[in-house]
């Protein structure tokens, strides 16, 4: 791109219109004027060739005469009437053979004739001298011939005041057509510079209800409902975008907010968890210390509380035997009841240190096959009861998740207990069983004995807690409670069922625990595993 | 050859004289030591303390231990005795009222040659002490020296 055309990209619309108007009316102009001066100098020529061919034609015609009789006077006389024209500044009369035969020139002024010129039909013309030779002809033959000399520079007067006339009239033109131009390109420009203006004041004020004034149904006017439709687009878009900014703002505080929440409340189970940490701690310590005081309380009792017992049964053992001549019957009655007290409270303290056992004891928990396990307590039972007569059956492939020894201990209170009620039936049942159509398995143990009324059904784990008289049937009244100990510790439920003289149920179930970590855990190991996480 | 002793370790007077008692009317016979402590059973048994100086006495046929016991406990005794030279071989019965799992399981781990818990039943006291006496008095073969 030449740079006078990038010159012109960069002016303004407005000012390209003016140049364009004014440019064209230049050039029309240019044009008229070179046609006109074309135009006159054609005609200001032909003029003159008319008028020195006829000159020269009268000039011929009249000098015949003179040619004829060779009158040289004569003939410049004639030639002298040249001088009315003040255009002619020579002219010379030929004979036949081309000789000057008269002359006539114009004073002051410098002019050559030439030597025998050849007649022609046309003028030349040049040098601000135009020239013209004629022949004479009289009666079809040429006698001779005339030239003239014509001074043109009258031409250039007439082509400069035609020059200064057209530079008046171009500027004149041209001043017009500016201001015409100025006035009329409004109508072009004017929506353009507008749209120009109203893009600027957009882009300056961000005002999205701004729009562009129509003024025609012309290109512009297509121009500006395309720029207005492109605002409203641009507004909707704007909007739009607004109200997903609001909306994304909107959500931001939520989620600002959101996320202060959720840290405060993280802050706060920190706390809390610190604190449970703590207190958990706190807990262990002092459950650890009770413990180990109860530990300390049971061997104490294991050792030191059977010892009087045993004197007691002991001496009281030996006055029987041996010193039973100095007591009578009723004496010897109640040293047996001595006694009988004596070796009670020692069961007493071996079933409740068996409970204390269980309560510290730590739970191994693996798959026992509990069906089995209950054969076993059974045919121990058969064994130390040879005389009784029980009907026990047990289902086949009864699985638990527990402890061993514990769910032995469980069988082994659950089935004596069985085994002591039916002793006043002869045909004594008991049966242990799974239900599986429950959520869970639940496992029981059914017998045909005493039963027992169903008000009293929640007593029956209680610890020392007897439904039955003692010497109706003996015990301590912690099997049970020891039962549910057990049950308890593996987190699974015990209850009973029982009709008084028709038998009971005993159901318990073992959630299965732990059962991916096959490795000990007791209660205590759980919740720290739990709280370490 | 030098009569069968039974050396029993027992602080308390009540089961001491019940547990004679029981051997006795067992007819059981033997001459029976009692230590009521841990320290006096070591001293008869090492031949220090007041038994120093003389020819120790020779080892009893069976020590009935009780585990609580004033100044040294029962497993410390048998701990001392079975780290000791001439008393390691020495067969001794645990004899003592408690049934706690840790009793039995250190009892045995620190070698107790049986571990008997006294009944309160006085006529199962008498069938332990008949059954003990003839175990180790007459069925049982000592280690020998």
């Amino acid at each position: 791109m030449s740079t006078v055309a990038r010159a012109f990209y960069n002016i303004s619309l407005r000012w390209k219109a003016v140049i364009v108007m004014l440019g064209v009316t230049a050039i029309s102009l240019i044009l008229a004027v070179t046609g006109m001066l074309f135009h006159t100098r054609t005609a200001f020529e032909r003029q003159m060739e008319q008028k020195l061919f006829l000159l020269a034609d009268v000039i011929g015609s009249n000098s015949t005469a003179a040619l004829a009789f060779n009158d040289p006077l004569a003939a410049t006389e004639t030639l002298a009437a040249l001088s009315s024209d003040e255009h002619i500044i020579a002219g010379g009369l030929y004979d036949a053979q081309g000789n000057l035969f008269a002359q006539y020139r114009r004073p002051n002024v410098e002019a050559e004739l030439p030597n025998a010129p050849r007649a022609d039909q046309q003028m030349t013309i040049g040098g601000g001298r135009a020239e013209i030779t004629r022949a004479i002809d009289l009666k079809g033959r040429t006698v001779g011939a005339v030239h003239l000399l014509a001074d043109t520079s009258e031409w250039n007067d007439i082509l400069w005041r035609f020059v200064a006339i057209a530079g008046i009239l171009f500027v004149v033109v041209l001043t017009i057509g500016f201001f015409v131009s100025i006035a009329l390109q409004r109508f072009v420009t004017e929506p353009v510079t507008d749209l120009v203006q109203l893009m600027r004041r957009i882009a300056l004020e961000h005002d999205p209800s701004l729009r562009a004034v129509k003024r025609g149904n012309d290109e512009l006017g297509v121009l500006v409902d395309g720029f207005n439709g492109m605002l409203d687009e641009i507004g909707k878009r704007r909007a739009e975008l607004e109200r997903a900014r609001d909306q994304l703002r909107h959500h931001l505080s939520d989620l600002n907010s959101e996320v202060t929440e959720r840290k405060r409340a993280e802050q706060q189970i920190r706390d809390l968890n610190e604190d449970l940490d703590r207190r958990v701690k706190e807990r262990t310590a002092q459950l650890e210390a009770s413990n180990a005081e109860l530990e300390a309380f049971a061997y104490s009792v294991s050792h030191d509380l059977r010892a009087p017992l045993r004197g007691i049964d002991g001496f009281s053992g030996i006055l029987l035997s041996e010193h039973a001549a100095s007591l009578n019957p009723s004496g010897q009655a109640l040293l047996q009841r001595v006694r009988q007290a004596a070796q009670r409270m020692a069961e007493l303290i071996d079933d409740l240190l068996n409970l204390s056992r269980i309560t510290r004891s730590q739970l191994t928990r693996q798959d026992v096959d509990i069906g089995a396990l209950a054969i076993e307590v059974a045919d121990e039972l058969k064994n130390q009861n040879q005389n009784r007569n029980v009907q026990f059956t047990a289902a086949p492939d009864m699985h638990a998740w527990g402890d061993r020894n514990l769910l032995r201990v469980v069988l082994e209170n659950l089935l004596g207990n069985a085994w002591k009620f039916t002793s006043k039936r002869p045909d004594a049942r008991i049966e242990f069983g799974m239900k599986t159509d429950e959520p869970e398995p639940i496992y029981y143990v059914r017998d045909n004995g005493a039963g027992f009324d169903m008000a009293y059904a929640r007593q029956l784990f209680n610890v020392f807690q007897r439904l039955h008289d003692v010497t109706e049937f003996p015990g301590t009244g912690i099997g049970l409670a020891t039962v549910q100990r057990i049950i308890k510790k593996h987190g699974g439920r015990i209850w009973a069922q029982g009709v008084v003289a028709e038998g009971a149920t005993i159901y318990f179930t073992l959630p299965r625990l732990g059962e991916q970590t096959a490795t000990a855990d007791s209660g205590a190991n759980y919740s720290d595993r739990r709280t370490a996480r | 050859m030098t009569p069968k002793v039974i050396l029993l370790v027992e602080d308390n007077p009540d089961d001491e004289t019940l547990t004679l008692h029981a051997l006795q009317k067992n007819n059981i016979s033997n001459k029976v030591v009692v230590a009521r402590d841990g320290v006096d059973a070591l001293d008869y048994l090492m031949g220090t303390g007041p038994y120093a100086g003389k020819e120790p006495p020779s080892l009893p046929t069976v020590v009935l231990l009780d585990l609580k016991l004033p100044k040294i406990d029962g497993l410390e005794v048998l701990r001392r005795v079975r780290a000791n030279e001439r008393t390691k071989l020495l067969p001794v019965v645990i004899l003592t009222s408690s049934k706690e799992q840790e009793d039995l399981l250190s009892g045995y781990r620190y070698g107790c040659n049986a571990y008997v818990r006294k009944p309160v039943d006085f006529d199962e006291f008498l069938k332990a002490a008949n059954q003990l006496g003839l175990f180790w008095l007459l069925l049982n073969n000592p280690p020998p020296g």
